[in-house]
């Protein structure tokens, strides 16, 4: 049997430093971005977006977009164009929330990706590692 | 990473992973808080409240999503709880946010693939808000 998980261990060999870039997560076919550096929970918005709030005040402090490979690929089929070039899993991030609603959500959801649009910098792109 | 858990499908111990990587991209781009809360990971998949089959299933009462939502690992588990304490920044011991429980998802070989403090059910504090329509079926305890 493993040993427990040693948590002490990890955090000494990696002590954080946060830096706010987006990033690709292979394991959970996501790209995640954080604004600030704070203690947050998860907020499920639909089967494409997780928004990240501050336990202080609620606040959006960063958000994760899901499925995204299968995400991309239905933008497309709806000729709805997120990648920085034809056939490149390099994605722009504004495109890929301003186009989620397209592929489906609700009214009160679409302000959710509205709202966070206005946070994310301009062509803020992001590399997909293709499976 | 190796580590030990709880396996809800066999009701047994079993070895949980956590890759490298992914502490690696914790390190650099996701709050500190983030890596801290391993500690409640591994509270979480050694005694789990409860545990779910089949994630990113999508919302029924939302309708069909113009069938491009797939399951891309509908045996992946989620395994969620209230841990006994998490670490703060500042090195203390706090006790679990209320309204909230901390969820553990993994893959169907029990590779951890993230780790985040959800709302809660108002009517089981324990479980994930919306249980009954984000995952596939609960799998712990059996009832």
């Amino acid at each position: 049997m493993a040993d427990k998980l040693n948590v002490d261990a990890i955090l000494k060999a990696h002590p954080p430093r946060f830096e706010s870039h987006p990033f690709y997560s292979p394991e959970g076919d996501c790209v995640k971005l954080y604004f600030e550096n704070v203690d947050f929970f998860a907020d499920r918005v639909d089967c494409w977006l997780t928004v990240y709030k501050a336990f202080d005040d609620k606040r959006v402090v960063g958000f994760k977009l899901k499925n995204i490979q299968t995400l991309v690929s239905a933008f497309d089929e709806l000729g709805l164009n997120v990648r920085v070039s034809k056939d490149s899993w390099e994605i722009d991030l504004r495109a890929a929330i301003s186009y989620c609603p397209w592929v489906w959500t609700t009214p009160a959801n679409t302000q959710v990706y509205r709202d966070l649009l206005s946070q994310v910098r301009p062509h803020e792109t992001v590399a997909l590692q293709r499976a | 990473m190796e580590f030990e858990g709880f396996d809800p499908r066999t009701q047994e111990p079993s070895v949980f992973r956590l890759d490298m990587s992914m502490i690696d991209r914790a390190q650099r781009y996701e709050p500190e808080i983030k890596l801290l809360n391993l500690h409640c990971v591994r509270q979480i998949v050694e005694q789990p409240t409860v545990a779910f089959k089949g994630l990113r299933t999508v919302d029924a009462q939302l309708g069909d999503p113009r069938q491009y939502v797939q399951l891309p690992d509908p045996d992946a588990l989620c395994l969620a709880g209230i841990p006994g304490y998490r670490v703060l920044p500042d090195g203390s011991k706090a006790r679990a946010p209320e309204g909230y429980t901390f969820a553990v998802f993994t893959d169907r070989r029990l590779v951890v693939f993230d780790w985040d403090w959800i709302i809660s059910d108002p009517q089981t504090a324990a479980f994930p808000t919306h249980w009954q329509t984000r995952f596939g079926e609960k799998i712990w305890p059996i009832s």
